[in-house]
């Protein structure tokens, strides 16, 4: 009995660290330049591809993924929606894959502006940015 | 070329980037010396400081140029107390990467044989939760370099991610004791699959190895020799010399492991083999460590073991030279990893995203076979024969810094 009174207790402290942590931003939506072929990419294939695990979109072309800096709230948006890692995980993450020469960590801009900007010289490119951002230069691929 | 953020961009769309470690460790016995590794730490805490700064501390630093968009070279080079008791750096990495398929690159120069699920992040004391990934089994094979070639061919089937990974290369290291070791044709295969959080992973590596060992080419054979070629010698000595000699002998070390992270908790482990015909014995080892995540805080608790399982006393000497033959081999066969187990609590505590805080507590205890003499050092290094010939329980104190930038 104690037993169990122990687990919902430490489940109540578990569930309200989590509520916690889980801020209220704008959600963020997945682009890419309105001339690449790409249309529709899922949860799992757009991690793949910002975790380094994947280089190719499913058709088989190059995909070039392009990261905001972890100051920026659609960082920690993405993150959180996407490949589910917290900065620190994530600076763990790649540096393992980058001190043993497995891969190497997506580019950065600083601002959805800059990304926009960006992913319209390159349609390889794939980004994030606040839905509220999105333009008519880009396509929306994903919307988590 | 757009920066990111694990490195310093130099232009010309090359990087340079570090990692490091600085760490103090304390042990309460005086008789042995607590190390890292074994074969590759000669001094540590314990009999030649209580308190040592020389166990974990290290500082590593990258250099990657990407020269085309299929062609890279990356060279990492590593300061940490290395067999000579120096700290000199030494080149880790140093290797083209080319990049065949979108899924598949090649990889040519000085590169880590992936022999354990966390090869490549053993000196990158940031990427792990612990202060060090746990002594008995990452001592098993210190191959930390070779010069040679890996494929790593990435596949995803519906939710499995693959990663399979050969390699191949030859190597000569220094060791501690005055031991060089050479590791010729050595192959293996590194196979990992990743379902969302839960990650499994298999290896297997074979290699020729030769021990070079001043004290065994000295005094260990010249004295098998004589007594094998005496009047009236040990033809059993002749037998015994022939397979312990520890030159141009196979090795292999098989190992499996899993992990589950979820983010909030992770649970991961490890088991391994080591079957060779020579002086490194057969040893079998794991660890199995959980931890959660609370915002900045990482409490981790984890257990590990070394069990030696070849035999280490021996009684098959004949004829009026018999008792030596006994003595010696005996001798051989005690020499190296015997058993210990360790408890590990520890805290990480995520100062800024590049720098982690880490105290743990490791309770250590070592056993004799059957209360054998010169089989109780466990896998510490530098050790008195008091704490050779009975079981011994250390307890050790350590606290790190860990930064990348």
């Amino acid at each position: 009995m104690k037993n169990i009174m122990f687990t919902q207790a430490l489940m109540i402290t578990i569930a309200s660290l989590s509520i916690m942590t889980a801020a209220n931003a704008d959600p963020i939506v997945v682009v890419v330049n309105t001339t690449s072929p790409v249309t529709k990419l899922d949860k799992e294939q757009v991690a793949n591809l910002f975790l380094g695990k994947s280089s190719s979109y499913p058709d088989g072309s190059a995909a070039v993924p392009i990261e905001q800096t972890d100051a920026t709230p659609a960082h920690e948006e993405f993150h959180k929606s996407i490949t589910e890692k917290s900065a620190s995980q994530l600076k763990s993450y790649w540096s393992k894959m980058i001190f043993s020469g497995k891969g190497t960590a997506p580019k950065e801009v600083a601002s959805n502006a800059e990304l926009l900007k960006l992913l319209a010289s390159n349609p390889a490119m794939i980004g994030y940015i606040d839905k509220t951002a999105v333009d008519k230069s880009v396509k929306v691929i994903l919307a988590p | 070329m757009l920066p990111n953020a694990y490195a310093l961009d130099l232009g010309h769309d090359v990087s340079i980037k570090g990692f490091g470690t600085a760490g103090l460790v304390y042990s309460d016995n005086n008789q042995a010396d607590f190390v890292a590794s074994s074969r590759l730490n000669p001094r540590g805490a314990g009999r030649t400081e209580n308190i040592s700064g020389v166990v974990d501390s290290k500082l590593g630093m990258q250099m990657d140029w990407q020269a085309t968009s299929r062609l890279s070279f990356t060279a990492q080079a590593v300061s940490k107390q290395d067999p000579n008791n120096s700290w000199v750096p030494e080149l880790q990495w140093a290797f083209a990467k080319f990049k065949i398929l979108p899924n598949l690159d090649i990889r040519a120069g000085r590169i880590r044989p992936a022999v354990y699920m966390l090869s490549d992040t053993l000196d990158v004391n940031y990427a792990n939760p612990w202060v060090r990934p746990p002594t008995e089994f990452y001592n098993q094979a210190p191959i930390s370099h070779m010069e040679g070639v890996d494929l790593l061919y990435r596949l995803q089937t519906g939710p499995v991610n693959w990663l399979l990974q050969p390699f191949y290369g030859n190597t000569q290291l220094s060791m501690t004791s005055h031991q060089t070791v050479t590791a010729k044709n050595l192959a293996g295969v590194n196979l990992v699959a990743t379902i969302n959080d839960f990650t499994f992973r298999a290896g297997y590596t074979y290699t020729n190895l030769s021990f070079n060992d001043p004290f065994f080419e000295g005094v260990v054979r010249p004295g098998m020799q004589s007594i094998c070629q005496a009047d009236y010698g040990d033809p059993v000595a002749c037998t015994q010399l022939a397979s312990l000699d520890p030159i141009n002998k196979m090795a292999s070390f098989a190992s499996i492991g899993a992990g589950w992270d979820n983010g909030n908790y992770f649970l991961t482990g490890e088991f391994g083999k080591i079957t060779t015909a020579s002086l490194l014995h057969e040893t079998l080892s794991g660890y199995i460590s959980a931890g959660g995540r609370f915002g900045k805080f990482t409490p981790y608790a984890t257990y590990s073991q070394i069990y030696n399982g070849s035999p280490t006393s021996f009684s098959g000497g004949s004829g009026p030279y018999g008792a030596y033959t006994n003595q010696i081999v005996t001798g051989i066969l005690t020499y190296d990893s015997m058993d210990q187990n360790t408890k590990t609590l520890g805290l990480r505590y995520d100062l800024f995203s590049n720098i982690a805080l880490k105290a743990q507590w490791d309770r250590i205890d070592t056993s004799t076979k059957n209360g054998q003499e010169n089989t109780g050092y466990g896998i510490f290094h530098h050790t008195t024969s008091s704490f050779n010939n009975g079981g011994n329980s250390v307890n050790l104190f350590s606290t790190s810094v860990d930064f990348i930038f």
